[in-house]
């Protein structure tokens, strides 16, 4: 695999250095392409209007909390969470009002099974974690390779471990099998569950 | 739709659990901007990935004694800090009921001066679809903020006052700002000294 630019700086450092600066103006313009991204995903959940409030929203809670962010590799999962959490509120108040008459076939959706979209409204998190974890033994019963995969990273080895646990392959195998691990694991999730993320 | 790059998608997977080396993960992450679909895809699989983060934080449910002997510790860390808290916690109160007894006069000032402290704006900040209202962080002891949309050349567009810590902003105001232009909002109040204080210049604009 080709390294990238060294000197290129990923806009995710950026962000993170923005953030803990403090910075809000630069944050804001240097957000720009991320939150293109964040509106394209509410637009698939909400309807056009309500869009653009969820992303100030979680644009907002994002700088108000960003202390608590200590890690760059953290900054995009936290995004996603505030998303989530803000799509799931934006839901229940929906829900509290009625408002399903407003819906696109899209909302309708996941208005009426909410966990097509949020899983988390309707499953809690222990329950999900029971079910990935019988996803994961699901998976490793019917693909061998895939199941180990899934096994070592759900024991946090380094990718030198998963490496020379899986027979010291080289590193852009180890990189694809964990990939297709996840493939099959979205796959089980989703067939045998009915977990659709 | 699919990945653009597929060789550096199939590194989803390793990104997400943060088993990348820094030069993989950079290239990674100028894809992910690039992408739709990975970055989709990482949307979705975040509960999933959240939950095998934290299944590498917490043993298993299989543990053998090692890890059990892991969780001893901490347990004990658990109550040492829960007994010093106590301890400190006893302090404060006598030193709290010591203080009180002084009298009025010994009573600490209930709000300080401001001068370390600003408004902090919240949104909007960076590129917005439109233009509704404009929100920032409470200040303690303030109830009364102005609020000043500016162009880039530093003429007054906007202003309003609001006694809550947003203010809705007229729908001709979508008509009147220019989309694709760059506009700064600020907002100003006055402590209880009579001081001015200001939020940092904010830059927006309204997508094209």
């Amino acid at each position: 695999m080709e390294a990238g630019s060294k000197e290129q700086r990923s806009t995710i450092e950026k962000l993170y250095t923005l953030l803990q600066s403090g910075d809000l103006d630069s944050f804001g313009e240097a957000f720009i392409p991320i939150r293109q991204k964040i509106v394209r995903l509410a637009q698939k959940r909400l309807q056009r209007e309500e869009v653009e409030d969820v992303v100030q929203q979680t644009l907002s809670t994002l700088w108000e909390r960003r202390i608590s962010i200590r890690d760059p590799d953290h900054l995009l999962p936290f995004i996603f969470q505030i998303l989530r959490n803000k799509l799931g509120d934006t839901y229940r108040r929906k829900k509290l009002k009625n408002e399903t008459h407003v819906s696109g076939p899209k909302v309708m959706d996941s208005l009426q099974n909410p966990a097509v979209d949020t899983p988390e409204l309707l499953l809690e998190e222990k329950e999900l974690g029971r079910i990935l974890r019988d996803a994961i033994d699901i998976c490793a019963a019917e693909n061998g390779t895939w199941g180990k995969v899934l096994k070592l990273l759900q024991q946090g080895l380094s990718r030198e471990e998963i490496q020379k646990e899986l027979g010291g392959i080289p590193m852009a195998t180890v990189y694809t099998r964990i990939y297709r691990a996840r493939q099959s694991l979205m796959k089980i999730l989703k067939e045998e569950f009915g977990v659709e993320l | 739709m699919s990945c653009t790059d597929k060789d550096i998608g199939k590194l989803l997977g390793s990104y997400e659990l943060g088993l990348l080396s820094d030069e993989e993960r950079r290239q990674f992450e100028n894809h992910l901007l690039k992408c739709e679909t990975c970055f989709q895809s990482l949307y979705q699989g975040a509960p999933i990935t959240n939950l095998i983060r934290e299944e590498k934080l917490a043993p298993s449910q299989s543990v053998g004694l090692q890890d059990e002997k892991e969780k001893a510790p901490i347990r004990f860390l658990g109550r040492k800090w829960a007994l010093a808290a106590a301890s400190v916690l006893t302090v404060m109160i006598i030193a709290f009921i010591f203080v009180w007894l002084q009298g009025p006069g010994e009573k600490p000032e209930r709000l300080r001066g401001h001068d370390e402290i600003s408004v902090l704006v919240l949104s909007p900040v960076g590129e917005v679809t439109t233009l509704r209202e404009l929100r920032w962080k409470p200040v303690a002891g303030i109830d009364s903020y102005d609020v000043k949309i500016y162009t880039e050349d530093g003429d007054l567009v906007w202003e309003g006052s609001s006694e809550d810590t947003k203010i809705s902003l007229p729908d001709s105001i979508n008509e009147t700002l220019i989309r694709g232009q760059t506009y700064f909002w600020q907002v100003e109040t006055m402590t209880d000294k009579g001081e001015s204080m200001k939020s940092q210049m904010v830059r927006f604009r309204i997508r094209k």
